[in-house]
């Protein structure tokens, strides 16, 4: 190495950002460049006067066995400045030895730890900090939105020059600047959250102006401009948003206002979905309507079951009645005139149960009815419905038919299938009791004439008992082990209440056979009536 | 038992104990209405030789009275009468060890026979 590359590396010595110092065996400094004088506070003068004990409170004698064995050693030293500040500091040595191979001095070069260390350990928090952030943003099931509101900041300055106080009020009454304000609302990110809920493929499809998700929604927006307008902090409300494919998304929207590190409010939003629970609700409410529908349809039986007591006190007067006034007329003497009383005692009970009939007729038929078109497939296939576990339980198969183009009928939907519930059911009943296997039911619904629509109703049990046929539709009259014989004549009163009528018979061969007419909801009605008046009473 | 014994009739409804009155008497006894348990009870009917009585009644039932009338030593049949179909209610009643259970709505002769059968014990 020649003497002027040896001045060059007296240069790099002294213009080198690391500090660089070399001492001898004895600890004593023989170099010192001016970093080190930066770094430790000594002076090239005072450190070059000096032991590394005198220093650093070094002990010299001990020089790193790896240093020794190796010539090298890198590592972390402990230094202390000329004001006594402890360093650390990441220092490289290089050992030299003389001709003869005997160390003779210690280079080292020194890089101060201390600020970099805190340094590094601010940029690592706040990095962790930033990652976790980022983590919550991306992770977390809230759908979150950065807005940029700034462009509203105007109209907020003209409302406050008017002397607006609820700006909501004063939007609604102010539509066009509503509507300027709208679509001044950009939004600057979304989280994957949101991509997810809005069915979107990137966030950035969500950057710039918020319209088109939130139109469906203009109340909610006028209540978030309100709010921030009185400087409000904090909005949460129930809404609604637009999802990219169209779909109506039911969420509870958080939004709060912050004041960022320059003193600018800005607003984050978040979004939970509650879409599920919307539908969830309204599940449950349609549940709830089709068990109250369901409970109304079984009435019928509860009805007839109810009633009993009541009917029961005047059925064992007339009966008791009846055979005392027998007994009286049938004495050795007749004494007609307690037959005579029993007589009119009867004729006042018999009065006294054919109010309590029509009153269970009034609470069946005439409850508040609610009329309107009904398509009777539906009317059927929802009974059908209805019956289907019964149905199972007594071995039946259904049948339906509907002729195509039948005209839709005027009724109430609960009445009328209570009136198909009760001859299905009678016709279940019917086949179970008589036992064999024949057990088919089938309910036909075609057009009788353009203005009527008529329903069969066809089992395959043992058939109406010929002298039966006349009392069929009676109160009380019954086949049925048990029955109260309320069912037919129940649903003839509501046949009559919807301008209809019921007529009963046998299948040629073996079963019974109702048939319902009803007017069809538009035409003439007048054609088809009395064809079988003599029938249905 | 002679053809004037006297029946007890308890039945709350005045139509139906106005009808078993009247089937009685036509049967040749005597016949006393009342509209309850306690009515009879208070009455100088407890010396009836047969009790016809509706279970269901307000105040004491039919029930609570046959167990009243053991309690007072009284043997006197007691006929009892509902138009419930209680299962429950039924077999209490039977428990209660009446002459007679009938259900509404009953034959007369089923419950002459009851009444005969019990003024023969």
């Amino acid at each position: 190495m020649s003497a002027s590359d040896l001045s060059h590396l007296s240069d790099v010595f002294d213009l080198m950002d690391e500090s660089a110092f070399v001492r001898g065996m004895d600890g004593r400094l023989t170099a010192w460049n001016p970093a080190a004088a930066r770094l430790y506070g000594w002076s090239e003068a005072d450190a070059l006067e000096r032991t590394v004990d005198q220093l650093f409170g070094e002990d010299t004698s001990r020089l790193d066995p790896l240093l020794l064995a190796t010539g090298r050693w890198e590592g972390e030293a402990p230094r202390r400045t000329a004001a006594g500040t402890e360093l650390r500091i990441q220092a490289r040595q290089r050992l030299r030895r003389g001709p003869d191979g005997a160390p003779v001095a210690v280079v080292e070069i020194g890089r101060d730890l201390t600020a970099g260390r805190l340094e590094d350990q601010a940029r690592r928090d706040l990095e962790l900090r930033v990652a976790s952030y980022q983590y919550v943003f991306d992770y977390m099931p809230v759908s979150l939105w950065q807005f940029d509101a700034r462009l509203l900041g105007p109209f907020y300055r003209q409302a406050r020059e008017l002397g607006v106080v609820d700006l909501d009020a004063w939007l609604q009454a102010h539509p066009d600047i509503f509507e300027q304000m709208f679509s001044a609302i950009h939004c600057h990110g979304v989280n994957p959250t949101t991509v997810r809920l809005l069915g979107g493929s990137d966030p950035a499809e969500f950057v710039g102006p918020i319209h088109r998700f939130w139109r469906t929604s203009p109340d909610t927006l006028r209540r978030v401009m309100a709010a921030s307008y009185r400087a409000a902090t904090f909005h949460t409300e129930e809404t609604s948003l637009i999802g990219v494919d169209g779909r109506k998304i039911d969420v509870i929207l958080v939004i709060t206002w912050l004041a960022g590190p320059d003193g600018r409010r800005f607003s984050i939003a978040g979004l939970v979905d509650i879409t599920e629970r919307v539908r969830a609700q309204k599940a449950e409410l349609r549940l709830q309507e089709e068990f109250a529908h369901s409970a109304r349809i079984s009435m019928l039986g509860e009805l007839t079951a109810s009633i009993a007591h009541e009917v029961n006190q005047p059925l064992t007067a007339i009966s008791t009645s009846g055979a005392a006034s027998l007994r009286w007329l049938n004495r050795e003497t007749p004494d007609v005139e307690r037959a005579t009383q029993q007589l009119e005692h009867i004729v006042a009970e018999a009065r006294r149960a054919a109010e309590i009939i029509d009153r269970i007729h009034g609470m069946a038929a005439k409850q508040p009815s609610a009329k309107q078109p009904l398509e009777v497939e539906t009317l059927i296939a929802e009974a059908a419905a209805f019956l289907q576990h019964e149905l199972q339980a007594h071995d039946v198969t259904l049948e339906l038919t509907t002729a195509a183009d039948l005209p839709p009928v005027d009724g109430d939907r609960t009445q009328l299938q209570q009136v198909f519930v009760n001859l299905a059911l009678n016709a279940a009943q019917a086949m179970s009791q008589a036992g064999g296997g024949d057990r088919h039911l089938a309910i036909r619904a075609s057009l009788d004439d353009a203005s009527t629509v008529k329903v069969t109703v066809e089992d395959r049990g043992p058939g109406l008992p010929p002298e039966g046929a006349d009392q069929l539709f009676e109160s009380f009259f019954t086949t049925k082990a048990g029955g109260m014989g309320m069912g037919l004549a129940i649903s003839r009163s509501i046949l009559e209440h919807h301008g209809g009528r019921i007529q009963a018979g046998n299948r040629p061969g073996r079963g019974a056979v109702f048939t319902i007419f009803l007017p069809a909801s538009e035409g003439v009605r007048s054609s088809a009536t009395g064809v079988d008046a003599n029938l249905s009473v | 038992m002679s053809r004037d014994a006297l029946i007890a009739v308890i039945e709350d409804d005045p139509a139906l104990r106005r009808s078993i009155v009247d089937l009685v008497e036509s049967l040749g006894y005597r016949a006393a209405g009342h509209p309850s348990a306690d009515a009879f009870l208070a009455s100088g009917d407890l010396v009836a030789d047969c009790v016809i009585t509706d279970i269901q009644m307000p105040g004491l039932s039919g029930i609570d009275l046959k167990r009243r009338l053991v309690e007072m030593g009284r043997t006197v049949p007691v006929i009892m009468v509902t138009a419930r179909q209680d299962p429950a209610l039924l077999q209490r009643a039977r428990e209660a060890g009446p002459a007679g259970l009938l259900q509404k709505p009953f034959t007369a002769e089923a419950l002459i026979d009851c009444l005969q059968a019990a003024l023969a014990l």
